[in-house]
């Protein structure tokens, strides 16, 4: 219990750094956003009048005060270009990203721990190289190549989904669901490379070590060792890696998203950084940062939970 | 019960095959418990899994019969070796820690076997029986070592926990590798005692394998001796401790510093050279802080020296006994200025102490030379041409008994005590005056640790060296010692000549440890 409130407390210290940050970076970005909403062509006490709308004209610290005051109250003000409120226009894109990371980590799960597995029980074998082989090339494909790659040959050659035919999860889930697992797979591909590469190679080294000699003088057989002993170790650098790659993935949908025409939070933050459109900017980086940060803790305790060792004190 | 008929063990995976063992042959009874003895790379490990059916590597080929009850380890198939693996016979490691999974609690590990061999067993009955496995084992509080992960267990309860998780199924035939190799002396004592009694009580017949004679002439009454994967000699244990047939066992035997009251140096010929007194330590207490369990608790301090005081002085060998924790390495970490915190005084009466550390090649520099790691020290001092620092270090080289051509080699090229060797060459370049051996032997066969501890003696006279001689082991510091300091717990509980202590010993301690190092009276009388 104690550190729960000790790790909330870091979690809150964190999120304010990091507002802090995002607030100076951008007040101190040349370029007015008074400016970029009216045009060059408007008069200088429009802007004047907007700027002192907008409240632009008080010090830095208390613009900042004032934006963590309304965000504490659930507001993150509204946007410069639209004019609508930064909620409301991050509410439906946040599931959006939320969905994408969330069946590419399924799938990054669900594709390297087999795999892992398979690779180690056979080492040296055909099946063995193969995937070794396959796991170097895929893994120097960056994302969005493998995104256009897909979308050629399940898009245009197989046609198992329409390229750009973006469906709102409001309008049809199911389709939804059918667009989103092509992104998933370009966004999965080399980080399940990496993660079997690693459980591969960590499942080698435990099965050299004493406690599996152990394990089989006690009469089990290759399977149970391997399934009962072997993988809770290997899976230790396993989690560690996942984690990162989790924090990864929120952070760096932007790419997909733009190639699969997904308009999620990586679009919107894509155009209004091109707009300058702070507000949205702001909300968004904050977005992610707490959910970098709420991924850290929860593979914290998934560590504890399979490695006795750790202690959360 | 075990009949092991010609047994020759070859590895493959090198271009020309090499043999690890060869016709060994071994008849073991029922209950009868029998030491495998031999140096590290005599096969004795190699023997003991090929029994246990633990050697299943495809680069490995075994021919002979090893027939556990009529049925052949070697050629049965897989399943039934599977049925008496665990069940009928059951195996203990040299590393509790190791040799148990880190992530599983104790109990699940010590239940596996019954889980195995007994699947129509019902989960509350499992309990029970691992519960009054680990209380047989003398563990107490069962409960909450079945709870427990083995990181939160000693080194000599993780070793208890084996026996139990071995012992569950009531095997017939116990075989222990090494299993009190890793453990202090007095546990040492305690998990002999136990494996005599579960040898007693349920009749289970034990193959010893150790190094270590002196343990192996209290367990055993049968001893087979291999040296290079070949049968040296066996037979009746007292019968070969008595009157060996074999040179390697004379050898071997000789090799046991013995404990007699005839020493040829004794104290007072060096302690008369002069004022003689080379160090003076006093009143050393140190602790270090523990984590805090709560945010604002006070951090609390375990004391690790808790006011040491002694003094070594010219040309004497002071030995220093005590088991794992008491305090000895921070000791010597404080003597050499490696640690600077805690109150206290250390008064050198010379410059540069120096150390050899107990794994001679975790403290050598793996991507460097030899001739390189002895330069070393000179370089860091300066004041010395290439080619002088060349000429001493392989000066040193011959002083320690090792040839010119070692120079040019890289650590892991030597064998442990060449490595050992180097160690010690390193730390005698700048000539100091007071050499700090920490466990310098601990990890070394017997013979070599015998050759070590001679060239130590021979340079002492040689250099005048003084040694701070920091070991757990009773035997050998008593044969290099002059006076002998007895630490447990942060405290010198006693001090005195070598004769002193061990033949009039006041400290219940100091006697609980000559026990357990099986110093006979008719050694010492």
């Amino acid at each position: 219990m104690k550190y729960f409130t000790k790790k909330l407390a870091g979690l809150l210290v964190t999120l304010l750094v990091v507002s802090f940050l995002v607030f100076i970076a951008f007040a101190v970005i040349p370029g007015d956003p008074a400016t970029a909403m009216l045009g060059t062509e408007a008069t200088e006490a429009r802007l004047e009048a907007l700027r002192e709308e907008l409240g632009l004209n008080a010090p830095l610290m208390v613009r900042y005060l004032r934006w963590i005051r309304d965000i504490l109250q659930g507001d993150f003000g509204r946007s410069y270009r639209y004019n609508m409120p930064v909620m409301s226009m991050i509410g439906d894109k946040l599931p959006v990203t939320l969905t994408l990371t969330a069946i590419s980590f399924a799938l990054i799960v669900l594709i390297s721990i087999p795999l892992g597995v398979a690779c180690a029980r056979y080492a040296g074998g055909v099946l063995d190289h193969v995937i070794v082989v396959a796991d170097q090339i895929i893994m120097a494909v960056p994302p969005f190549f493998s995104g256009i790659l897909i979308t050629l040959v399940f898009g245009l050659l197989l046609h198992l989904f329409v390229p750009g035919g973006y469906v709102s999860w409001q309008q049809d889930w199911l389709s939804f669901l059918g667009y989103m697992i092509f992104p998933s797979i370009a966004v999965a591909l080399p980080k399940s490379a990496m993660a079997v590469k690693l459980l591969r190679t960590a499942i080698l080294s435990e099965t050299k070590l004493d406690y599996v000699r152990t394990a089989y003088s006690r009469g089990n057989g290759t399977k149970a060792v391997l399934y009962r002993h072997v993988l809770r170790n290997a899976l230790i650098p396993v989690i560690t890696f996942l984690g990162m790659a989790l924090a990864d993935m929120v952070a760096g949908s932007i790419i997909v998203e733009q190639v699969f025409n997904i308009p999620g939070l990586g679009r919107i933050l894509l155009t209004s950084i091109s707009n300058r459109d702070y507000p949205v900017v702001q909300a968004i980086i904050v977005c992610i940062a707490f959910l970098v940060i709420v991924v850290n803790f929860l593979v914290d305790l998934l560590y504890k939970a399979v490695d006795p060792r750790i202690t959360l004190e | 019960m075990l009949d092991v008929i010609d047994l020759n063990l070859e590895f493959h995976d090198h271009l020309i095959p090499e043999t690890v063992v060869f016709d060994f042959d071994l008849h073991m009874e029922p209950g009868e418990i029998v030491g495998l003895v031999g140096e590290s790379g005599s096969g004795k490990s190699m023997t003991a899994l090929a029994v246990a059916g633990l050697l299943s590597r495809h680069d490995m080929q075994k021919r002979g019969r090893i027939l556990f009850e009529g049925v052949d380890i070697l050629t049965c198939e897989r399943s039934r070796l599977r049925g008496l693996q665990g069940d009928d016979i059951a195996m203990i490691f040299q590393e509790p820690m190791t040799s148990l999974n880190p992530v599983l609690p104790v109990g699940w590990q010590v239940e596996e076997a019954l889980r195995i061999h007994r699947p129509q067993m019902d989960r509350e009955e499992r309990k029970r029986r691992a519960l009054q496995m680990l209380a047989d084992v003398e563990l107490e509080d069962a409960e909450r070592v079945y709870r427990s992960y083995p990181h939160q267990l000693s080194g000599g309860m993780r070793q208890r926990v084996m026996i139990a998780a071995a012992m569950i199924c009531g095997p017939r035939l116990l075989i222990a590798d090494e299993p009190t190799t890793a453990l202090d002396v007095t546990i040492q004592h305690q998990i002999v005692q136990l494996l005599l009694r579960i040898n007693r009580e349920k009749k289970t017949a034990i193959l010893f394998i150790s190094h270590d004679l002196s343990l192996v002439r209290q367990l055993c009454r049968r001893v087979v001796v291999m040296q290079s994967g070949r049968i040296v000699e066996s037979g009746d244990a007292e019968e070969i401790f008595s009157h060996p047939k074999e040179d390697y066992t004379r050898r071997l035997i000789a090799a046991i510093p013995r404990c007699e009251k005839e020493k040829d140096s004794p104290a007072s010929q060096t302690a008369d050279g002069g004022d003689g007194s080379l160090l003076e330590v006093s009143g050393i207490r140190i602790g270090f802080a523990q984590e805090r369990r709560f945010l604002f608790e006070r951090r609390r301090i375990r004391q690790v020296l808790k006011g040491v005081s002694f003094g070594i002085r010219q040309g004497e060998v002071l030995g220093l006994v005590g088991e794992s924790g008491c305090g000895k390495s921070t000791l010597a970490k404080v003597i050499l200025g490696l640690e600077k915190q805690g109150a206290g005084t250390v008064v050198h009466r010379s410059a540069h102490p120096q150390m050899v550390f107990q794994d001679p090649y975790g403290s050598l520099n793996p991507s460097r030379k030899v001739g390189w790691i002895l330069e070393e020290p000179l370089r860091i001092r300066g004041g010395c041409t290439p080619q002088e620092r060349r000429e001493r270090a392989l000066a040193m080289l011959q002083k320690v008994g090792l040839g010119p051509e070692i120079a040019d080699r890289y650590p892991r090229q030597l064998s442990g005590g060449q490595r050992q060797r180097v160690c010690i060459g390193a730390a005698l370049m700048l000539e100091p005056k007071l050499l700090i051996a920490d466990e310098a032997v601990s990890a070394l066969d017997v013979t070599i640790q015998d050759q070590i501890l001679e060239l130590l003696l021979s340079l002492k006279e040689e250099m005048g060296l003084s040694i701070l001689f920091i070991s757990h082991d009773m035997r050998v510091v008593y044969r290099m010692s002059d006076r002998v300091l007895i630490m447990q717990d942060g405290q010198i509980v006693e001090q005195g000549s070598v004769e002193q202590v061990y033949f009039a010993p006041q400290h219940p301690y100091t006697k609980r440890l000559l026990e357990a190092a099986d110093i006979r009276p008719e050694e010492t009388g």
